[in-house]
Order: C-alpha cells, then sequence, then structure tokens
C-alpha cells in the first residue's frame, strides 16, 4: 500500500491551521483512502493552585523523539489497515487555544483509522521523548506529566 | 562519561549535560547503577513519578550494561501532545 513519509515533523511553535488543511488535501490525491480520522491537541487552560496555565513550551530529545515517532507510525501500519500515517508536533511556545500535536491517518475503511489513530496518539502521550513546560501569567512554571 | 538532561532532570542538576568523571563512572556497569548512582548526588530524582535512562535512543531496563561510548539520557515523566 503507498505510503507517504514526513519531511518535518516537528514545527516551531503552534500548528497553523493551513497546515492541518494542505495535509487533509494532500490525501484526497490517494484514491484508495475512504477514511480520514485527524487528532488535534490543544493547550489547555488548566488552574493550578489557584493560577492559570498561559502556554506551554515544549523541548524534545529530538534525535530519540524522532526515532519514536517513525517506531509508532510503523507499528500502526504493520498493525491497522492504514494507507498513511502523518504526525507533527510543536517545540517552543505554544499559547492556550492553539495546537500542539496534530496527528492524520488515512485508511480504506472508517474501524481501521478509528483504531489506528488512537493507538498513535495514546503511544505518542506515553512514549515520546517530550516535555511541556506549563507557564502561567506571572512567568512562573511547572513541568507537566501525561496521565 | 556524558549523560543528557531534559525537561525536569534539566532543573535539577541545573545544566544540560552531566559528565562524570571516570573515577566514578568505572563503577557503574549498569544502568540501575547509574541510576542510583544520580539519585545520590542529586535526591530530587527520587521524588520523580519516572525516571527512564535512555541508552543510544532507545528506553533501557535497569539490567542494561552502559560504557563510555554509548549516548546516555535520563528520561523525566513525557508531556507531549
Amino acid at each position: 500500500m503507498e505510503t507517504e513519509k514526513t519531511d518535518q515533523l516537528f514545527i516551531p511553535g503552534a500548528i497553523a491551521p493551513d497546515l492541518i488543511a494542505r495535509s487533509i488535501s494532500r490525501h484526497q490525491a490517494m484514491t484508495g483512502t475512504g477514511a480520514q480520522d485527524i487528532f488535534l491537541g490543544q493547550v489547555r487552560a488548566d488552574v493550578i493552585d489557584g493560577k492559570t496555565v498561559a502556554a506551554i513550551e515544549y523541548t524534545a530529545y529530538e534525535s530519540m523523539a524522532l526515532t519514536k515517532f517513525e517506531e509508532i507510525r510503523d507499528k500502526a501500519l504493520q498493525q491497522y489497515e492504514l494507507s498513511g500515517v502523518e504526525i507533527f508536533h510543536s517545540l517552543g511556545e505554544v499559547k492556550v487555544g492553539e495546537i500542539c500535536l496534530f496527528v492524520l491517518v488515512s485508511s480504506p475503511h472508517r474501524r481501521a483509522a478509528f483504531d489506528g489513530l488512537h493507538y498513535v496518539v495514546e503511544e505518542i502521550k506515553a512514549q515520546v521523548p517530550v516535555f511541556g513546560k506549563e507557564r502561567f501569567a506571572d512567568d512562573s512554571y511547572q513541568w507537566k506529566v501525561n496521565t | 562519561m556524558t549523560v543528557l538532561l531534559f525537561g525536569i532532570t534539566k532543573d535539577i542538576v541545573g545544566s544540560s549535560t552531566l559528565s562524570l568523571p571516570v573515577s566514578s563512572t568505572s563503577r557503574l556497569r549498569t544502568v540501575g547503577e547509574l541510576k542510583d548512582y544520580l539519585s545520590s548526588t542529586y535526591p530530587r530524582l527520587r521524588n520523580l513519578s519516572s525516571l527512564a535512562v535512555a541508552v543510544n535512543n532507545s528506553y533501557a531496563e535497569d539490567s542494561d550494561k552502559i560504557d563510555n561510548f554509548d549516548e546516555i539520557a535520563l528520561i523525566p515523566p513525557v508531556s507531549g501532545g
């Protein structure tokens, strides 16, 4: 099955809506596709000890993160009937309400798309060495932990 | 031996890399021994909900062997996405 490689996985700052639109359009050329499913991770204004998160600043162990993203993508393509997996993740500052993770999977059929997308997002959250520093309005911060 | 630090481990140690002298590392043969050594030197590492070690870009087990040529990194709880 034809699969597409992504060129630039890490994006400086927030992921812009037009990048998402372009990815969706690109997949329209894959005429064996019957379903695309996407996940958008958005920075939430959590309130912690009375202080509200204003932004998350992402850093990563980049070489290992890229290896992990590739492993997750390969496993998803092996385990589910997918024709494409695209992953984009922000580095640097992403403000509340902006998008920090974009995953798109495509498949001939919806069920594989739902299941494959779920797998990819959960694996990213658990495995990939990306670290989010939650910044508050007063410039204090705390390190986020995925649950 | 050089250890790369990320996220909160960088704050705890106060630097993005930690160079360990041969006098300390010659006795450290496994990932578990390295973790014990670092946790006793930087006790705040013990407060983390998890602390993994990556050897050459892969998560390692405590029993895995390490040497000076490996790329070693401390991985605190991840928070991507």
